[in-house]
């Protein structure tokens, strides 16, 4: 058993399935170096993926696509910079805030500009 | 940070009018920004929310909708008061609601009193559930606002094996338990709303008195006890949904609409103060009550009303923040 478990497949898989927590992690540790406790991660992730479907499908390339998730998610941020610094805000508070308003952003935009709806979406409370 | 802009704490002033206007206003202005983008009228959108959710004959559909939320909203006040945060809601939900959908089959023929013994082992398993964080943090320094959190996870997993396995209806395609009995389920008041809404409202102004006139409201920091008050309550709404309005355990069909995130939010806002929580949780009930109606007479996507709550909400955070430091 121990033999079939340890194939390549398993390495490129692990690879695969560790990227989105790494990054998600190396964030939150980032946020935690300058004592924002950041709440928000989940909806950040969502607003990049979504701004990458925004640029990759008007860009026609996968680079525009990152390039518009990067400057999108950054933009959100500035909610939780700003917010938790300057205005001084409870960052748990905003970040709980701002993952509600990504899911409820992401699912009307995905409508206004693409005129679908997900079914996932359209049951968020 | 500089000293004056350090995090504030959890807990402090009640929430004055003028914030609250303020931030609707300012939802209303950014909502309406994202009305025209797609192209409709605002005002006819927002005259939509405010009918399909304050006239008559659609107020029995906010309470019901807010029977839930008001609910999980004191679940999650109740620690806030004593300087705790309770996450875990969503299991504790989903531990009740497997308990209601279970009891009255195992009280054939009795089926009312099935689903008061359902509602009770309800309030009783979510409750244990909760205590278990807090003992966790009181005996072995677990912090609670991870473990909360985290004991969801199980819970979720093991409710939802449950649903989709042995206890699965399999004369429907869907992971959903066997139905309710008819008798076992909760007495309808009028439309959809049912005597679960009386539960919760009576709890609520248990909690109001509990936090008001009692010495039981200084002593919130009992961690223990306070977590299985927070997480009964929590059990029981996930009993009264099921009871009430699903008659029976649909896996996913209590965490997906989020009643634990809205109902945690209306509680942060005003720092766990009852009588506020409840206000912010109705106001959220309307609100999303009326997206429905929007989206059936504007088609305007109702997710719109998610943007407005989080846009109140994040608002309100920083406007209080702001406030103080001045």
């Amino acid at each position: 058993v121990i033999e079939s478990l340890f194939t390549p497949f398993l390495f490129q898989s692990t690879a695969q399935a560790i990227t989105p927590i790494l990054f998600a992690a190396l964030a939150g540790v980032l946020c935690g170096r300058v004592g924002v406790f950041n709440l928000a991660l989940e909806g950040q992730m969502l607003v990049g993926a979504f701004a990458a479907i925004v640029g990759s499908y008007f860009g026609h390339s996968a680079f525009g696509g990152v390039a518009a998730a990067m400057a999108a998610t950054a933009v959100f941020s500035l909610i939780l910079g700003y917010g938790a610094t300057i205005f001084c805000g409870d960052p748990v508070v905003i970040g709980i805030g701002m993952n509600l308003l990504a899911s409820g952003l992401t699912a009307y935009l995905v409508r206004v500009v693409f005129g679908v709806s997900d079914r996932v979406s359209s049951d968020l409370g | 940070m500089s000293p004056f802009s350090s995090t504030p704490k959890l807990g402090g002033d009640r929430l004055r009018i003028p914030p609250v206007a303020l931030a609707i206003g300012f939802a209303a202005l950014a909502g309406a920004a994202l009305i025209l983008v797609s192209g409709h009228n605002p005002l006819s959108a927002y005259a939509e929310i405010v009918r399909g959710s304050l006239s008559p004959g659609a107020l029995p559909d906010t309470l019901n909708w807010a029977t839930p939320l008001v609910g999980m909203t004191l679940a999650a006040a109740i620690p806030l008061r004593g300087g705790m945060v309770n996450l875990g809601g969503d299991g504790q939900l989903v531990i009740g609601g497997l308990i209601g959908a279970l009891a009255p089959l195992f009280f054939p023929g009795h089926s009312a009193f099935g689903a008061a013994v359902g509602l009770a082992l309800a309030g009783l398993g979510g409750g244990l559930y909760a205590a278990l964080a807090a003992w966790g943090e009181v005996r072995h320094g677990v912090p609670m606002l991870i473990s909360s959190l985290l004991l969801s996870y199980p819970a979720i997993g093991v409710t939802s094996y449950l649903a989709r396995f042995p206890l699965r209806n399999v004369s429907t395609g869907l992971p959903q338990t066997l139905m309710v009995p008819p008798d076992a389920r909760l007495y309808v008041l009028s439309g959809a709303l049912n005597v679960g809404s009386l539960l919760i409202a009576a709890i609520a102004l248990a909690v109001v008195f509990v936090d008001r006139r009692t010495s039981g409201g200084y002593e919130l920091r009992q961690a223990v006890r306070t977590m299985f008050a927070s997480g009964a309550i929590a059990g029981l709404v996930g009993a009264i949904i099921v009871l009430g309005s699903q008659f029976r355990f649909i896996d996913g069909a209590l965490v997906t609409p989020a009643y634990t995130w809205s109902g945690l939010m209306a509680a942060l806002l005003v720092s766990g103060e009852p009588v506020g929580a409840i206000v912010a949780a109705l106001f959220f009930a309307a609100l999303q009550t009326g997206g429905f109606a929007m989206q059936r007479e504007t088609s305007v996507p109702r997710v719109l009303t998610l943007v407005l709550q989080a846009i109140v909400i994040l608002f309100l955070a920083m406007r209080r923040g702001l406030g103080r430091r001045m």
